[in-house]
């Protein structure tokens, strides 16, 4: 199974090419707006992204609600770590 | 123009230019003496947005966008930057075609590999016919009146008239007018192909014996319009003035124009009444001159039938531009202004024998001339006619 740094790190590069950012903005604080310049349809195209790469799906109540990059890392942890459990 | 008119006249004062010819106006200009390449499908082969977008910003913008975004800011740079506007006098009229028809195409095919949950959230924003336009007014903050006309292969040359009237009227001080076109897709070449448009040569060759159809292009042009006076109190360059314009349809049928051109010989009267203007004041016409059989015998009768015979010199870019559609009328105005600025008419590249029974002057190599008032046409499938009379500032 995928360990949680390494997870972080290919939400990171995914993210980065994805917002077209640099991976030193991505500090769990950045906000998606303002910092970052996530406008909403840019959102679900990000979420889609995630959805892909990561195997999840990503509850729209979670992801509406989510304001910072660490928020996104959190869920997306774990939302993995709960598809590895429901798979073993 | 004479309708309406609140006493102000409408100048150009910048170009900008996306063609298979070249981007930019050195390029394009050198290129519509160049031989055209043998090809149905004319692109914007060195076309790279990074001068223009970022990365993420040409991501969310169909083709034609793009080119519409490079054009427009080619354009406001030429008039000398973006001039002092009171940007709520400021707008956009920006034509095109099928729009964002490519975009629309690869979606098509997310939606049958992977389902409607996978099609991308941009595509509304990026196939609308009005993407162009509003990029265009979003990047420079142009809060006036920010349009789209789609009328075909016509819409360049009414977005034109159209942008003027709103310098006329004196709704706008600026407005940034053209066309906008990217629409080669499987799909539609498919279907410009079956409908027997498209030249099986793959050259394109207005009003030739042999002419057999047309190669459909891409591409952009944008015109700076401004109000005369306010243009000369900047110590703006004037390229040219729009004198007038016309607007008609054949009401014929859907496709082929009404026979002897009478539908554009209505329009071609019409823009010369707005003008003031009589048929022998006329020194130049740029023909739509798609290399179509039918549309090149229906112009060429209808120049004859306004203007006599042989009486004035006619050119068609379509030659080297291939038919751009949307943007066809905006890089025909486009190539108008230049041909004031160099002093010499643009050859109809391609043709070399040109049929016997038009009886227009069909310019073939460059030709020197006193730049005069100049007729430049476009007729769009649905039988739509656009004329515009451009002049010498």
């Amino acid at each position: 199974m995928t360990s949680p740094a390494d997870l972080s790190q290919r939400l990171l590069e995914l993210t980065a090419e994805q917002l077209c950012v640099s991976p030193a903005q991505l500090q769990p604080d950045a906000l998606l707006d303002d910092d970052l310049g996530l406008d909403s349809l840019a959102a679900i195209e990000w979420g889609m992204s995630i959805e892909d790469a990561f195997g999840i799906s990503l509850p729209e109540e979670s992801w509406n609600h989510i304001r910072t990059y660490g928020m996104v890392d959190d869920l997306v942890q774990r939302l993995v770590r709960r598809s590895a459990a429901a798979q073993a | 123009m004479r309708v309406p008119r609140a006493g102000r006249r409408v100048v150009v004062t910048g170009l900008g230019v996306v063609s298979p010819a070249g981007i930019g106006l050195e390029a394009f200009w050198k290129g519509l003496q160049a031989q055209p390449p043998l090809r149905r499908e004319r692109t914007v082969e060195d076309f790279d947005p990074a001068p223009w977008l970022s990365g993420k910003q040409a991501r969310h913008l169909d083709r034609f966008t793009q080119f519409a975004v490079a054009a427009a800011h080619m354009a406001l740079e030429d008039s000398g930057g973006a001039p002092e506007v009171d940007l709520a006098r400021a707008g956009v009229q920006l034509g095109t075609g099928i729009g964002g028809v490519g975009t629309l195409e690869t979606q098509v095919g997310v939606l049958a590999a992977r389902g409607p949950g996978r099609v991308s959230p941009f595509t509304i924003p990026m196939v609308m016919p009005n993407a162009g336009a509003a990029a265009v007014s979003l990047r420079y903050g142009f809060q006036g009146p920010s349009e789209t006309l789609t009328t075909a292969c016509a819409a360049g040359t009414h977005s034109v008239a159209a942008g003027a009237r709103m310098v006329a009227d004196g709704r706008c001080d600026v407005v940034l007018a053209g066309g906008a076109e990217s629409s080669m897709t499987p799909t539609t070449v498919a279907a410009f192909t079956v409908m027997t448009a498209l030249s099986k040569t793959g050259l394109s060759r207005p009003f030739d014996t042999g002419r057999d159809g047309f190669c459909i292009a891409e591409g952009a042009a944008v015109l700076v319009l401004e109000e005369r006076d306010a243009a000369l109190a900047r110590g703006a360059r004037l390229y040219g003035e729009v004198l007038g314009a016309a607007s008609t349809c054949d009401a014929h049928h859907i496709t082929a124009p009404s026979p002897g051109g009478t539908g554009a010989a209505a329009c071609m009267r019409l823009a010369l009444t707005d003008a003031e203007l009589a048929p022998q004041d006329i020194r130049a016409v740029n023909a739509h001159g798609t290399s179509t059989p039918l549309n090149d015998a229906a112009e060429a009768a209808a120049l004859a039938t306004v203007f006599g015979p042989g009486a004035v010199p006619v050119s068609s870019i379509k030659g080297v531009t291939g038919h751009g559609l949307g943007a066809a009328g905006a890089l025909e105005a486009a190539s108008v202004l230049l041909s004031f600025l160099h002093r010499e008419l643009p050859p109809t590249m391609g043709t070399t024998d040109v049929e016997p029974a038009l009886e227009i002057d069909v310019v073939l190599g460059p030709r020197s001339w006193e730049p005069g008032p100049t007729m430049s046409n476009s007729f769009g499938f649905g039988g739509h006619n656009g004329s515009l009379v451009l002049g010498p500032a």
